[in-house]
């Protein structure tokens, strides 16, 4: 769920657009890295993150996205009425 | 479930100092890292610890400006931003759906839960709000303090200058033909002045403030874009020092007439020098009377970004938001929204 939406905006001066979009990676092996070092740097990230990777094959039908990052991140905005959690398909824990 | 009850934890009713947020730091679907000020102008960093439902923890340590500028830099990591810090102790406070905070804690920093203590990798990342309105500059105790109070602000504000009316975002409009002659070290001042006269008040830097303890901080105040072109400047010249050097002394050589060259060469090498450094070599062309003083004028400039960068790589002097390596979760790029096909 965007964090937006989470309404846990305790520093909202300073709002961002990207905070209305899901953080995506291109490839596992990117996401696996990010969070690793995202670990390494906040211990309890699983807390906020989640504790699973999970795949999904997007089409422009899905919303739209900012262009990938050396890291592989990327942010999308997903259409209104789009359900994400019934394309994506669990790959494993993080 | 959020541990409340931890040995050496003290809860305490409220916070003792009134914070004031200046900018998030760091952040990934939302803040993770942010920076406040006291109303002393002390900083202070939120930093994020564990989130349980609608709760967020967020540990609050008093950081020392200089403290700041070695973790952006990526000299210090968060580990010892947290367990090294000044005061010894940090607060823990609970953050709900409101600002109000639920729960804060006062706790040295030796009791601090291992799950809220960041690893040895904990190096600067996921970037976000480093083109401020101010350019920080890490100062390392090898600096003395001549160079400090003056020659490092100098000429960064000088290679500054240079950028604000040749740079990517320059702007020469108002800028007088250069027609005198470029001799000695005096000369070159007085052409850097000249030039600062000349930048549009609102990009225009100054530097507002120093820290001289050991280690120390720089800080200018700066157009973001401005400053932003100044770093690319740096590190584009730290990427291609040999070719960089090759041009800037052949076209000396040429000038001090120890290099056979037809004129129309030399422009051309000028020119290519000129676009490696991101400046507009045909406009400093109109700007001056002859090809020498264009030369000359470049190659000063380019001895302000030599100094900026060897003091960046000695780790003597370091530009806060320079791109010196790839960090891990890198979120400087532009975000420019486009659709998935």
């Amino acid at each position: 769920m965007p964090y937006a939406q989470l309404e846990m905006q305790e520093f909202s001066d300073d709002p961002r657009c990207d905070w209305c979009g899901l953080s995506m990676y291109t490839t596992e092996r990117k996401a696996r890295a990010q969070f690793a070092f995202l670990l390494g740097k906040f211990p309890s990230a699983r807390t906020r993150y989640g504790d699973h990777l999970a795949e999904i094959s997007l089409t422009q039908h899905h919303g739209v996205q900012t262009r990938p990052r050396r890291n592989g991140h990327f942010t999308l905005y997903e259409y209104d009425g789009i359900d994400l959690v019934r394309l994506a398909c669990l790959t494993g824990p993080l | 479930m959020i541990d409340l009850t931890f040995s050496g934890a003290i809860k305490i009713g409220a916070l003792p100092i009134s914070l004031q947020y200046v900018r998030t730091l760091e952040a990934l679907d939302g803040p993770l890292l942010v920076e406040f000020q006291s109303k002393a102008g002390d900083t202070f960093l939120y930093y994020w610890c564990e989130r349980e439902q609608d709760i967020n923890r967020w540990l609050i340590v008093r950081t020392p400006t200089q403290d700041l500028a070695r973790y952006l830099v990526g000299v210090t990591n968060a580990r010892e931003l947290i367990l090294q810090c000044r005061d010894g102790f940090v607060y823990l406070v609970d953050i709900g759906k409101t600002r109000t905070p639920i729960n804060i804690f006062f706790i040295g920093v030796d009791s601090l839960p291992l799950h809220y203590v960041p690893t040895e990798q904990s190096y600067h990342g996921f970037a976000v709000n480093i083109d401020e309105k101010q350019q920080d500059v890490f100062i390392s105790e090898q600096l003395d303090y001549q160079e400090v109070t003056t020659d490092y602000p100098r000429r960064y504000l000088q290679a500054y200058g240079f950028n604000a009316l040749f740079g990517p975002h320059g702007d020469a409009s108002t800028l007088e033909k250069i027609d005198y002659k470029l001799t000695q070290g005096y000369v070159f001042n007085t052409l850097f002045r000249n030039f600062r006269k000349h930048i549009r008040l609102d990009k225009r830097a100054s530097l507002v403030g120093v820290g001289v303890a050991s280690p120390g901080y720089v800080r200018f105040a700066v157009d973001p874009a401005v400053a932003a072109d100044l770093r690319r400047a740096v590190a584009g010249y730290l990427k291609a020092v040999a070719e960089i050097n090759g041009e800037i002394t052949l076209l000396s050589r040429w000038v001090g007439g120890r290099e056979v060259m037809e004129e129309p060469a030399a422009v051309r090498v000028f020119l290519g020098l000129c676009s490696r450094l991101e400046v507009d070599g045909r406009l400093i062309l109109t700007r001056v009377d002859s090809t020498e003083t264009a030369i000359k004028s470049v190659q000063s400039y380019l001895n302000k970004l030599r100094y900026l960068a060897d003091n960046d790589t000695a780790q003597t002097a370091m530009l806060v938001g320079l791109q010196r390596r790839e960090v891990a979760l890198d979120d400087t790029d532009t975000d420019d929204a486009e659709d998935l096909s």
